[in-house]
């Protein structure tokens, strides 16, 4: 469980890191990976409410703690993850996982989440509370879109920080995403930003189009009010590629979605 | 205990009236005790300083120069009416909590602290008092480490997998403290570089016979192959990172232990050099003070808390 977790840590995990978890672990887990990741989830054994409620009775948390701590997380199964105390033992893996979830009870839902370290069990949270959504970004086999893209920045926001991201169309750039600044490498990328700015619009720079990003997405919805003619659904900021050159970036066309015929 | 508070909060910071004197003050004051060198904790301006002799020439480095005089850990200074003595805090090299007694009457302030001991600085010290004035920056039962042990061995993992695909690692850590706890955990793994702020502290500490690693300091010169390189986050914003070629980055922090910090970075490592919760609540059991001022951090659901055990809890500034 904790290899999956890792795997899917950073959302939709790319071909070369599935390929190097699925060497990495027995067939059977690789096969139940395989099936979480193209949409086929195990039953819910409970709402996040009642896995909190489990866990803040069983850790002896009282209320007020517990909503405390609520602000300072993104949800209650992260809440439930982190509120848990770890207990001594071998961290079950994924298969021994899926099987916990094929009860109810909370002495087995505790049991397995205990001994997961947080993270694990974030994601394990997820798996029982039916609220895990990662599905593969790779275009694998029919499906072209749950999709990435490789677009360029061209506005930054350092307050944010946010930044828009843009894609080559014929030989202007469309603006394609607006999404928050999450990695690592912010600093540095506002940092570049401050000697490549070719325009201010209030505290937004326009930057020289030269930083390559990896965006994925789930899927593509046409928008007559955007530029580009569709709003990118799910988009989140994946990494950025320092050794990609802009002209690699995709173009426009390649992702727009099918024109609607029924006006 | 009915007598006048042994200290209260001021504007300037923590202030003692029986010592005439001011811990960590953030406004000029004309004496100041520093329980570590942070730039939270340990500010210009001041007419006189002290600390431990450890904490001394990396807070001479960073505030240049200072009236400052450095104190064993555990040697008891007469100030004015009270007595003060400084303790291990474990948080970073040097630091210190402050004890100050008064006719039988001892309280402790913490500075930062950490309870579970590291590699390089002094191991944390439960000092015994009647009042303890606890940080709490990670005063939430959601915030629970991993042993140091598992989170070096998850950074050395991750650093042997990039330098496999030829890539540099940058850690981004604190200059002080961190950074150095890092580099001596790491050891003998493969080349550790620094960033220049970094490598000065470094070779401060080194200087003083903390057990540090050898580092190469890059100056827009790339990583070699295959190294850690240890930087602050605001190093990585100065451009300073355009020279290193090709490399990943990934935050060492307590704070990583939240998904929505952790959420697009390339690789996080939840490591801090506070107390977690389970230390913070060993740590004020430890001091058997019945009586605990909770201050940086989450105050007020930490001292809530504390009351609900039975202690006498408020929050301090």
């Amino acid at each position: 469980m904790i290899r999956f977790a890792m795997l899917v840590a950073q959302g939709a995990p790319d071909a070369a890191a599935l390929a190097a978890y699925e060497a990495a672990v027995p067939a059977a887990e690789a096969k139940a990976a395989r099936a979480l990741l193209s949409g086929q989830r195990p039953r819910r054994i409970a709402s996040a409410d009642a896995l909190l409620a489990w866990v803040a009775a069983a850790s002896d948390i009282p209320a007020f703690l517990v909503e405390a701590c609520r602000a300072a997380t993104t949800d209650k199964a992260e809440l439930a993850a982190l509120l848990l105390p770890q207990a001594p033992g071998t961290p079950p893996d994924l298969i021994a996982c899926l099987a916990a979830l094929q009860s109810a009870e909370p002495a087995r839902y505790l049991d397995t989440a205990s001994r997961l370290p947080p993270e694990a069990r974030l994601i394990f949270n997820r798996l029982a509370a039916g609220s895990f959504r990662t599905r593969l970004a790779v275009p694998i086999e029919t499906d072209p879109r749950p999709g990435t893209c490789l677009a360029l920045l061209t506005m930054i926001d350092p307050a944010g920080p946010e930044a828009t991201f843009a894609l080559p169309h014929g030989n202007a750039l469309v603006a394609l995403t607006r999404l928050r600044l999450t990695l690592p490498e912010t600093p540095e990328i506002i940092g570049w930003s401050r000697t490549h700015t070719t325009d201010r619009f209030g505290p937004q720079r326009q930057v020289t189009p030269h930083l390559v990003f990896e965006l994925a997405y789930t899927g593509t919805r046409p928008n007559k009010r955007r530029k580009s003619g569709f709003d990118l659904v799910g988009a989140e900021l994946v990494r950025w590629h320092r050794d990609l050159t802009p002209d690699r970036a995709t173009a426009l066309a390649e992702i727009t979605p099918e024109t609607d015929t029924q006006r | 205990m009915s007598r006048d508070p042994i200290l209260i909060s001021t504007k300037a910071g923590l202030y003692c009236p029986d010592g005439d004197f001011h811990i960590d003050p953030m406004g000029r004051v004309p004496r100041a005790l520093i329980t570590h060198g942070h730039s939270d904790h340990a500010a210009r301006g001041m007419g006189a300083y002290l600390c431990t002799a450890a904490a001394l020439p990396v807070i001479r480095h960073r505030l240049g120069k200072i009236n400052a005089e450095g104190i064993a850990y555990g040697e008891p200074r007469r100030i004015g009416g009270v007595t003060v003595s400084f303790h291990p805090a474990g948080h970073v090299p040097g630091s210190a909590q402050i004890r100050i007694e008064r006719d039988g009457e001892v309280w402790v302030a913490s500075g930062d602290y950490k309870t579970a001991a590291d590699g390089l600085c002094e191991a944390f010290e439960p000092v015994q008092c009647h009042t303890f004035l606890s940080e709490c920056t990670f005063g939430l039962p959601v915030f629970r480490w991993q042993p140091e042990a598992t989170v070096l061995d998850e950074i050395a993992r991750w650093w042997r997998a990039n330098a496999a695909e030829g890539r540099a690692s940058v850690l981004l850590a604190y200059s002080f403290g961190k950074a150095q706890r890092l580099m001596a955990g790491l050891q003998g793994l493969g080349p550790i570089c620094t960033h220049p702020v970094v490598e000065e502290v470094t070779a401060i500490l080194r200087a003083q016979g903390y057990g540090l690693p050898p580092t190469l300091a890059l100056n827009d010169t790339p990583a070699p192959k295959g190294a850690l390189v240890i930087a602050s986050p605001n190093a990585m914003a100065s451009g300073w990172a355009l020279g290193l070629g090709p490399h990943v980055t990934a935050a060492a922090s307590g704070w990583m232990a939240l998904a929505a910090r952790r959420k697009g970075t390339a690789a996080a490592f939840t490591l801090s050099d506070h107390a977690d919760w389970p230390g913070l609540n060993a740590a004020v059991a430890a001091t058997g003070a019945a009586r605990v001022l909770t201050m940086h951090g989450y105050t007020r659901p930490f001292s809530q808390w504390l009351a609900s055990r039975g202690l006498q809890s408020e929050v301090i500034r």
